[in-house]
């Protein structure tokens, strides 16, 4: 099988930088995300850790995105149209669960008679080298959310043979292309895969979503967000939570319209023009982040948003579990 | 407020606080003069500026 | 079992019998060892679910706003820093102090739960602190408001919160700059440390205005400057300096750098002031008060 090794990782990454930007999982001081390639000694790789904090959703969509500029021009406004990225462009070493997620992006922004363009720019030129998932960490539930860590659906999926050296199999015509590019470094060997752990949690979801359809007015839901505080960190953590604002920024007569990432767990996500606001309290808003996950977009797209990868569990700052949440939610009972 | 804005780096000069009557005309104008001299000093700000295309 | 959450659970148990409370604030345990999070229990039979140990490092005082339009009475716990909080709390009017009735831990600092989940799920390679971040220049251990009391009476350390200020203060303009535009710019706007605040307990606060909206919601450095220098400006002699921000933060943005800045400028140009101390009428923030005897110099 062919290998990529350790030390031919930061070369690979240049060449295929050459011809496309290329997302790499680095180091942003203390902050792990998916950013682009620049060949830069002082960036450090974060190849060797469970998964980054910040989600690879940055890469599809961004957290700030410029849609379009504007000036005054005597009478008339020139709009100027921002350029969608044409290029190349690679993503390196995303894992399963966060596939997944971009599955569920794909059918939110892509699908149902309405494709939206600043999304698919992104997307459609986007080739994906995932990296299969030997060793989840103890909040992961992956699998239980439908999701196959061992061979994600890629163009090349590449394994960790422990030392940060990757067994490398190309899986489409665009793999294949990837891999004739990196022909010069990648070796050829044999290989023994790993050994892959169990997960440590698996929780039984079947039956949740039509469960849930008859909870909305459950009291559960003001016990279950007692200790939420509606931070915000969730939603931005979370590969697949992609609510979004559009905003403008103007000076005097010229200025731009962007789409930048909003949180349901805002009060002010759901204020309207006339002051009314459906979900005024914590409650509904912590109520509507789990069924949008664990029902709303089940019904409509046939799959869950919550892809098990744990973000949110490890990184919430008081405490709030979607797995805790998920065993109460099917603990209690409904009245018919 | 001014000890705040120095302390993110911003020049003191930049922010000043002065207490002016609507009747003090004159000092207004020595004030806005004086400020004006100072800011010129420390030369155009590069600081907390939105860069645009 | 400690003896601080046995007599936790006999506490909370004995209020919610005898009505005294209609709901106690606590801590519970979640799936992993390092998990106390924030409960609200209102059923006497409930109470064994309450923890008091390392990990508890929430402030639940933060959590009254939730119960400022309703007339529930509320035992809460509280440790040195949410004991402040709880004050800012009845300062600020979101509650009365008729309808707490708190229990005091005196605390010797606290782990940070969210260091030891990024240890354990294999997301970070750093090794978790021994003393939360936020515990490590601690100078009130022992809450200052309470109406009983659990632990033993500890020490403060020593005072060098303002070491890094400092620090700080000493650079050129430029290098200071240069700082806190590297350090803001890691912010990705969720408001965690507004919410996370007990100083943030406007109805509608300032950030979610949007006529007008008074600082852009885009993360580039500037707006991420401005929206920081506003809430440090928002809460500056009413911050407690419980840390709850900094904790709070998803992206490791040093608030604290900002809101003892101004913990120590209120307290030299206003003082000798902390918030937080103290419900006596007197004790108001300088910034909420106005006194002749107040600096002047731009007069």
């Amino acid at each position: 099988m062919k290998v990529l090794p350790s030390d031919k990782i930061r070369e690979a990454l240049n060449i295929l930088s050459g011809e496309a930007e290329v997302y790499v999982p680095q180091m942003r001081d203390d902050v792990s995300g998916y950013f682009i390639w620049a060949d830069n000694p002082q960036v450090e790789l974060a190849l060797d850790i469970l998964n980054t904090y910040m989600s690879p959703k940055n890469v599809v969509l961004p957290q700030t995105e410029n849609m379009y500029s504007f000036s005054a021009v005597g009478q008339d406004a020139n709009v100027v149209e921002v350029a969608n990225p044409q290029g190349q462009r690679v993503i390196f070493g995303i894992k399963g669960c966060d596939l997944k997620a971009l599955e569920a992006l794909d059918l939110a922004f892509l699908t149902k008679g309405y494709e939206d363009e600043f999304y698919k720019a992104r997307r459609q030129n986007l080739a994906i080298i995932a990296r299969a998932c030997y060793t989840p960490g103890p909040a992961c539930f992956c699998e239980s959310m439908g999701v196959d860590r061992l061979n994600p659906e890629a163009d090349v999926v590449i394994h960790d043979l422990g030392n940060q050296s990757f067994a490398w199999e190309p899986k489409t015509p665009k793999g294949e292309e990837l891999t004739s590019k990196l022909q010069g470094v990648l070796v050829e060997q044999d290989v023994k895969l790993p050994q892959a752990a169990e997960l440590k949690r698996k929780i039984d979801i079947t039956g949740l979503s039509e469960k849930l359809a008859g909870m909305f007015e459950h009291p559960v839901w003001d016990e279950l967000s007692s200790r939420c505080m509606n931070c915000g960190t969730c939603t931005y953590v979370c590969p697949s939570c992609y609510c979004f604002d559009i905003q403008v920024n103007t000076r005097g007569e010229a200025g731009n319209r962007f789409r930048c990432w909003d949180s349901c767990m805002y009060r002010e996500y759901t204020l309207m023009a006339g002051g009314h606001n459906p979900r005024e309290y914590k409650k509904e808003r912590f109520r509507n982040r789990f069924l949008h996950k664990l029902q709303f977009f089940n019904e409509r797209y046939g799959v869950n948003l919550c892809i098990g990868c744990g973000r949110c569990v490890i990184l919430c700052p008081n405490g709030v579990n979607i797995l805790e949440v998920i065993d109460k939610l099917k603990e209690v009972q409904v009245d018919a | 407020m001014k000890s705040f804005l120095k302390y993110l780096g911003i020049e003191p000069e930049r922010y000043q606080l002065a207490w002016i009557s609507g009747s003090e005309g004159q000092k207004f104008a020595d004030v806005m003069a004086h400020v004006v001299a100072e800011v010129k000093k420390v030369g155009p700000n590069r600081k907390l500026r939105e860069e645009h295309e | 079992m400690s003896d601080n959450t046995m007599k936790a659970r006999e506490i909370a148990k004995k209020l919610l019998q005898d009505g005294t409370v209609d709901l106690v604030l606590g801590w519970e345990k979640g799936d992993e060892p390092y998990v106390s999070a924030p409960t609200v229990i209102r059923d006497a039979s409930e109470t064994d679910r309450l923890v008091v140990d390392e990990y508890c490092i929430h402030d639940l005082a933060a959590l009254l706003t939730d119960y400022r339009d309703s007339h529930d009475k509320i035992a809460i716990f509280a440790k040195g820093c949410d004991s402040r909080g709880i004050v800012r709390m009845i300062q600020d009017r979101v509650i009365t102090r008729d309808r707490l009735y708190i229990i005091g831990l005196n605390c010797s600092g606290m782990k940070d739960p969210n260091e030891y989940a990024r240890a354990a799920s294999g997301m970070s390679k750093i090794t978790p602190a021994k003393k939360a971040t936020k515990c490590q220049s601690c100078q009130y251990p022992n809450p200052i408001i309470y109406d009983e009391i659990l632990g033993e009476l500890q020490q403060p350390g020593a005072d060098n919160r303002f070491a890094e200020i400092e620090k700080i203060e000493n650079m050129t303009p430029d290098e200071k700059y240069e700082f806190f535009s590297r350090e803001l710019s890691k912010c990705i706007r969720c408001y965690a440390c507004r919410n996370a605040c007990v100083a943030c307990n406007c109805r509608t606060c300032i950030f979610d205005e949007t006529k007008p909206q008074w600082v852009g919601r885009a993360t580039d450095t500037v707006n991420n400057m401005l929206y920081h220098i506003v809430r440090a400006m928002h809460v500056a002699g009413r911050c407690v300096e419980c840390g709850e921000c900094e904790r709070a933060c998803p992206a490791g943005v040093p608030l604290m750098l900002l809101n003892r800045k101004l913990i120590k400028d209120v307290d030299q140009l206003f003082g000798p002031y902390q918030a937080g101390l103290s419900l006596e009428g007197d004790a108001i923030p300088p910034l909420s008060r106005y006194r002749v005897d107040d600096p002047d110099e731009f007069m």
